[in-house]
């Protein structure tokens, strides 16, 4: 469970190679413009009329020189300053408004959320640039009110994100226990809350800065903004007026801008996943990964596709040598099953229990070839009718899922899909599997409801999952695993997520239809009194191995291997009982309880 | 006989409806119980059944809508939030999930030492607990500092916090280097000894245990269990172990209390619920539960099929006795 930990959002964003480039260019645009006077020997407002649109490179301009004479590069680094000023003006306003009110609505709630709601839904219906104007029109062009104004504006959309941030922090247990604790909320707020806003609040921070820098620019342009002031926005105001003479002089400003603000949105971006934590393998180390697998099972595999391997005649499904294993993000594969033997004879009930990542499930998943993303098998076969199930195309694989071999989930609800009715979700693969009609499908689907005992399948059949039980939903599904008569069903933990008087009835249930079918069940759990209740066999998992497997009844009254041994010394005997509760000696607390 | 440490009172709990004019939902309907010094009181109930909420509402994170709570005689069910901090001194908590209750980002120093530094605990050492002024409840608003910071007289330094904070790993049973490093490089079983020794930290009276050890693998279960008993033996602290699996609750509780629908509907001594229930809704949550043993378990399942064919019966007779109309809800078969 305990791997080494990863690494520092901080540390992952200098391992991506794009953030650095990015984060450089950001800091050497940065530090030209705070140094500016430094580089540059030129004054940006004195003009010349000798370098009247001097070219780049004459007379000591690098850059050139505008209408005026005056140095384009000494411009650039001056206005750069006043855009960026002026844009970290309507972020700070933002960031600071937003975060201080989404901070009070989302953890206290109350009036002042339902009042700070409507006032950011205000805000963001007015539109931004009508407002600009229209606030120019009234306190003049200063471009520092029109920033800090506009940062109101995008003030609502901090204030959201960090509500909605602070609601889900809030509910977490941990948030709890710290109030349990006796902290107060402020303290609350600063250590754990806080903590987890602070990064969406950055890389929405840079977001918000490339709008700002760009609604300034587009101010400037228009020939609204400060004209005493240089800026970027100006400057590209200026050139356009020379458009004809001196196209040239508007290239530099725009780059710069359309630079700045793409380096903004990239390391945004890369923040984003820097923050994200979680190291995903990325598809295409999985495609190649799985190219490797392939190619080396190729060389391995002995009896060529479509070839039918002998088996016993009660013998269902045969798993021989099973490896599984993950693509990891370093292009490594990690096996999680060790090469494991099982089989399932017709109409039996095997059980396959183990603790929580023991494989258990991963093995009930490979045989049905619906391991997650980044994972295959290894080796192995799984001969299900004489054929290896492992080599079988997606098509043939999916002809079996569900005619055959069919599945019920641990969680019930995660299962079905909100959005259809439950009768519409059991049509479907009916009349897909065994091409009938959706009359006949519907007829069929009703009749499977009854025989999962639910007392009113009419109304179940109409209702969507939200409007039914957990225990319900789980017999819904069970009605969907036989609805094709397979030969093997696998259940994954099918009681662990519902109540003990529900899962009695889930597990009588399912002894019912098992007899009454003669279907097998590979029944994964964790849970030995399942196994007691209903497996006829058992093997333990322990690890990625099958450490001892015998009939049920054997396996409680002997086990040889030292895990099996553990597991079973782990259940609590029912006999039992905590000694009764002794009087601690009463002068103990006649101190402390008052009279 | 030793006055109960918390009393609870005909306790409602109702929370609104989002709606105009919706009626609130009503968790609970008038639930009483108590639990004496040093002992183990387990509340058995399935999901919905409103177990989860009584220990909230003990814990303040739950309203009281009506009823009392009280601990040492004083009400604490609806209480000013200065007073309901100063009462997590004495009510503290261990919640089911180990991975949601420890913030991902402290160290488990910073976890353990939290509730300590927060709070001006008197100091422990080897003489027992230090008096504690009235005064030093009074805390500043916004401190968040203190925790690099020097103490004032009566705030626990980092140093001491720390040596508190190694004791109350060793009692929990984990290595002292667990100290800086973050909650994920612990297994479940692992994370919820941190949450008992959160939980210890300032040495409760009453800890609310709700489901710890539902999520823990079946080994460790048995060795949480244990090191529960083992620190209630030790400390005398008293818990209200609340949890839906009859063989847990059997094993750790002195008394158990049956919740059914919001209501408690059974309550008595461990072995006298747990051997002998008497209301027919524990009869069946004691029947339903498999036991881990073939043949035991075959006759369990015919004694159980048996006990719901006659409770169907009776249900049936009660029906017909009762000459009211009223058609009985279909809706009770879903389960």
């Amino acid at each position: 469970m305990s791997t080494s930990a990863p690494p520092s959002p901080f540390r992952r964003l200098l391992r991506d190679p794009q953030a650095v480039v990015v984060g450089a260019i950001l800091i050497f645009l940065i530090l030209a413009v705070i140094f500016g006077p430094m580089l540059s020997s030129f004054d940006p407002r004195q003009t010349n009329l000798q370098a009247n649109l001097a070219g780049m490179g004459e007379n000591g301009h690098i850059l050139g020189a505008d209408n005026a004479g005056r140095d384009v590069l000494t411009r650039l680094l001056y206005g750069g300053r006043n855009s960026i000023l002026g844009a970290i003006l309507s972020v700070g306003v933002a960031v600071a408004i937003g975060t201080v009110s989404g901070l009070i609505a989302g953890y206290f709630g109350k009036w002042f959320d339902s009042l700070s709601n409507n006032t950011a839904s205000l805000l963001q219906a007015l539109p931004g640039m009508v407002i600009l104007l229209a606030a120019r029109a009234v306190i003049g062009p200063s471009i520092w009110w029109m920033m800090a104004i506009f940062g109101l504006l995008l003030s609502a959309g901090t204030y959201r994100l960090v509500r909605a941030t602070v609601q889900s922090v809030r509910n977490e247990l941990y948030v709890d226990a710290a109030r349990v604790s006796g902290l107060t909320d402020w303290r609350i707020i600063f250590r754990h809350v806080l903590r987890v806003v602070r990064g969406p609040i950055l890389i929405q921070a840079a977001f918000m800065m490339m709008i700002a820098l760009g609604i300034q620019a587009g101010i400037e342009i228009l020939g609204l903004g400060d004209v005493q002031m240089i800026s970027w926005g100006g400057m590209v105001s200026d050139a356009f007026g020379r458009i004809h003479t001196a196209p040239i002089l508007m290239l530099w400003p725009s780059v710069v801008l359309a630079l700045f603000c793409l380096c903004l949105t990239l390391i945004a971006n890369s923040l984003r996943d820097a923050l994200d934590g979680t190291q995903r393998t990325s598809p295409a180390t999985i495609r190649r990964v799985g190219k490797q697998i392939a190619a080396d099972k190729a060389a391995e595999v002995k009896a060529l596709p479509g070839t039918l391997v002998e088996m016993a005649d009660d013998e269902l499904l045969r798993v021989e040598g099973l490896k599984i294993g993950y693509a990891m993000p370093d292009a490594s594969i990690k096996q999680i099953v060790h090469g494991i033997d099982l089989n399932v004879n017709k109409g039996e009930v095997v059980g396959l229990i183990g603790e929580s990542g023991s494989g258990k499930t991963q093995t009930a998943f490979a045989v049905m070839r619906l391991l997650s993303e980044g994972g295959s098998i290894l080796a192995g076969r799984v001969l299900w009718q004489g054929r290896d199930l492992a080599l079988l195309s997606g098509q043939e694989m999916a002809e079996i899922r569900g005619m055959q071999i069919s599945y019920i989930p641990q969680e019930p609800m995660s299962n079905l899909d909100p959005s259809f009715t439950i009768g519409q979700q059991l049509i479907e693969p009916m009349r897909h599997h065994l091409a009938i009609s959706k009359a006949d499908a519907k007829e069929r689907a009703l009749d499977l409801l009854r025989r999962v005992e639910i007392a009113d399948p009419e109304r179940v059949f109409r209702s969507y999952p939200h409007q039914v039980s957990g225990g319900m939903a789980q017999r819904v599904l069970i009605a969907a695993a036989i609805s094709c008569e397979p030969d093997l069903i696998i259940a994954d933990e099918p009681t662990t997520a519902l109540d003990v008087t529900v899962q009695a009835e889930i597990l009588e249930l399912l002894r019912k239809l098992q007899q009454e079918m003669g279907v097998a069940v590979l029944m994964v759990t964790h849970n030995f009194g399942i196994v007691a209740d209903i497996c006829d066999r058992v093997m333990v998992m322990q690890e990625g191995y099958i450490v001892e497997r015998g009939d049920t009844e054997t396996m409680f009254r002997t086990h040889e291997h030292p895990y099996t041994k553990q597991l079973f010394g782990a259940i609590l005997d029912p006999e039992e009982i905590r000694e009764p509760w002794v009087d601690p000696a009463p002068s103990e607390f006649l101190e402390e309880v008052p009279a | 006989m030793t006055a109960p440490l918390l009393t609870v009172k005909d306790l409602v709990v109702e929370y609104p409806i989002k709606g105009f004019r919706a009626k609130p939902f009503r968790a609970l309907k008038g639930v009483s119980l108590d639990i004496r010094p040093g002992e183990c009181v387990g509340l058995v109930g399935e999901s919905g059944s409103g177990k989860t909420t009584l220990g909230r509402a003990v814990l303040g994170l739950a309203p009281v809508t009506e009823g009392s709570i009280t601990l040492h005689g004083e009400e604490i069910g609806n209480i000013s939030a200065r007073r309901r901090r100063e009462i997590g001194k004495d009510v503290q908590v261990v919640f089911q999930d180990p991975y949601t209750s420890l913030n991902p980002a402290m160290t488990i120093e910073a976890i353990l030492s939290e509730p300590l530094l927060a709070r001006r605990v008197p100091r422990v050492d080897e003489e027992g607990l230090f008096e504690q002024p009235p005064s030093a409840q009074k805390m500043p608003e916004m401190d968040e500092e203190t925790l690099v910071e020097p103490p004032p007289t009566r705030k626990m330094s980092k140093a001491e916090a720390r040596e508190r904070v190694a004791n109350l790993l060793e009692e929990v049973r984990l290595p002292a280097d667990a100290m800086h490093r973050l909650p994920r490089e612990f297994s479940g079983g692992q994370r919820q000894r941190i949450a008992i020794a959160r939980a210890l930290a300032l040495d409760p009276e009453l800890i609310i245990c709700d489901e710890p050890v539902s999520a823990l693998d079946l080994s460790t279960q048995a060795r949480v269990l244990d090191l529960f008993k083992e620190i209630q033996d030790r400390t005398k602290v008293a818990y209200l172990f609340i949890t839906h699996d009859l063989d847990v609750v059997r094993h750790i509780s002195h008394r158990v209390a049956v919740m059914w629908k919001g209501e408690i509907v059974e309550a008595g001594d461990t072995a006298e619920v747990t051997c002998r229930p008497e209301h027919p809704y524990t009869q069946r949550l004691w029947m339903a539960a498999p036991v881990a043993d073939p043949v035991k378990q075959k006759i369990r399942r015919e004694d159980r099929r048996q006990l719901l064919a006659a409770q169907a019966i009776a249900e049936e007779e009660a029906a017909r006795e009762a000459t009211v109309a009223g058609a009985p809800a279909l809706a009770t078969a879903a389960g």
